[in-house]
């Protein structure tokens, strides 16, 4: 499997360790803007999710809850940590 | 038939049944031209080798020729790429293959024509034999191990050029997707290599990438642009400037974004390539601008439109560009359009001519876009539909997917599963474009 397949190992990465940024509010919100460009291009954020309280993040790192932001700066030190 | 088949001497039909049935009727082998619209070695084969009367009418005479546009039929594409396009290929009246070659001039032509004749009227249907990727067709399947990452990871090591950057040391192709993975595991080798695309690779006067360099230091770029291809790059410097903050990707990414939307916008979406006449790119910017740029192949592909809106999405995410998230939402209508209530995806329309429903690399495509609409915009439309067609028409018992329907004429009946679908079409080290199911040849990875 060559160099040109990379996409398929990074998929299998993904699949392995799934990164989600939940997001309690409307997409175009601030803080589903800063998620979007603070997550890195491997974790998927999803806008109006439900598992967060209203206006939070949540980062889900394989399934598990591994930490929440009420803004973007506190979003930024919880994806940078 | 396309605006070039006018330009030979030879009688084409279509791909489908009839062209075979008349074959098997009239017993004479299959003769199958494998082009593109963007590919100019295509364009010149019909000017010369197609073009000569004599050559033509022993065409006509006994074979039944048949011209596929590979961007529209990828499944024929897949089965009887001969290593690149053109393809020239013979097949048996059930579709095996005879033999095949890329490009041909007119004497080798007149020799494969002598040889093919020879070998048929010889052994008949027992002169044709099945590609080996299709003949053991065991789809892949198996547990998804860290190893997976780890082995990539080698792989990058191992074929990057530390010299010129990129991957390989032969012709240079961008591979977008493979910066990607590297940004977050070899920054080095991606940021090296987005920059060797980007004073390399796009066409500063009319904007967009060109498709590879022919040569280990970038040189020699092969200027046709493919709509997906753009996309993908235009992703891959969006998430390099997201990473390392340098404006020059965030540049790039734009200019691949003012491309996308004037000279491949179509009024109603994405087209889906610009041809790569060398003559038009060999002029100096000034008489360009009174010349006729290379003809824009505008057929709608849902898989480009796809791409273009995941693209586009990805750069309005990081700049809350408004007209990149206004293209890329007129190009998820576009795709839309082409998704049927069943969640299968039409591969592509021109004016009323639409293609096949359900093929694995429209499907996939379909489900990037809509997956990234529904992260940035909040709406991924009809993404569940087509993942749920996805798996319960492309999927094989042991996981892996199959490349499209298991119908249709010639090999199209037999099951390919790609490992991914714009891999498998990706050019030899010889700098044609081409796949891996030359007679004899490996299997695809």
């Amino acid at each position: 499997m060559g160099v040109e397949v990379a996409h398929y190992a990074a998929a299998v990465a993904r699949l392995r360790d799934p990164r989600v940024v939940a997001v309690a509010a409307p997409a175009g919100s601030d803080l589903h803007r800063a998620a979007l460009r603070l997550a890195d291009h491997e974790t998927a954020v999803v806008p109006r999710d439900d598992r967060p309280p209203d206006g939070e993040a949540l980062l889900i790192a394989d399934g598990d809850q591994a930490g929440g932001a009420d803004d973007p700066p506190s979003l930024e030190r919880l994806l940078t940590d | 038939m396309d605006e070039f088949a006018a330009e030979t001497k030879v009688e084409w039909r279509e791909w489908g049944p009839e062209a075979f049935a008349t074959a098997g009727r009239a017993g004479k082998p299959v003769l199958l031209a494998l082009r593109a619209s963007w590919c100019e070695e295509c364009h010149e084969m019909d000017r010369t080798t197609y073009a000569e009367p004599r050559i033509a009418a022993n065409v006509n005479d006994g074979f039944v020729p048949v011209r596929v546009d590979v961007d529209r039929h990828p499944r024929v594409r897949d089965r009887y790429n001969m290593g690149g396009f053109p393809s020239t290929v013979f097949l048996t009246p059930e579709g095996t293959v005879i033999t095949g070659a890329t490009f041909l001039g007119v004497d080798g032509f007149r020799e494969i024509l002598d040889a093919v004749r020879r070998t048929w009227d010889g052994s008949g249907l027992e002169a044709g034999s099945v590609p080996r990727a299709l003949a053991d067709a065991d789809p892949p399947g198996g547990a998804l191990s860290a190893r997976v990452e780890g082995h990539m990871v080698e792989q990058l090591l191992a074929a990057y050029d530390d010299e010129f950057g990129g991957w390989g040391t032969d012709v240079k192709f961008p591979l977008p997707r493979t910066v990607e993975f590297a940004l977050v595991r070899a920054r080095d080798q991606a940021t090296r290599t987005l920059e060797a695309v980007r004073t390399r690779l796009t066409d500063t006067h009319d904007g967009g990438f060109y498709r590879f360099a022919r040569n280990r230091d970038w040189s020699d770029p092969s200027r046709e642009k493919l709509t997906d291809e753009n996309a993908a790059l235009v992703r891959a410097f969006a998430h390099g400037y997201r990473y390392t903050g340098e404006e020059a990707y965030l540049d790039t990414a734009a200019r691949g974004v003012d491309y996308l939307t004037t000279d491949l916008w179509t009024g109603e979406a994405f087209a889906a390539s610009q041809g790569g006449a060398d003559a038009y790119y060999r002029l100096a910017a000034t008489e360009r601008a009174d010349a006729d740029p290379p003809s824009v192949d505008d057929t709608v592909v849902a898989g480009h439109n796809a791409l273009a809106a995941d693209a586009l999405l990805t750069v309005a995410a990081y700049t809350d560009d408004e007209r990149a998230r206004r293209y890329a939402e007129r190009a998820l209508d576009a795709l839309r359009g082409l998704v049927r209530e069943d969640g299968a995806v039409v591969h592509y329309r021109d004016g009323d001519e639409t293609g096949t429903a359900g093929l694995l690399v429209a499907q996939a495509r379909a489900l990037v876009a809509l997956t990234t609409a529904g992260q940035v915009l909040g709406d991924a439309g009809p993404a569940r539909a087509v993942a749920d067609y996805t798996l319960d028409t492309l999927r094989a018992e042991s996981g892996a997917f199959r490349d499209g329907p298991t119908d249709g004429p010639g090999l199209c009946d037999r099951p390919l599963y790609p490992l991914d679908g714009g891999v498998r079409g990706r050019d030899r080290p010889d700098g044609r474009r081409g796949g891996s199911l030359r007679r004899g040849g490996r299997a695809p990875a």
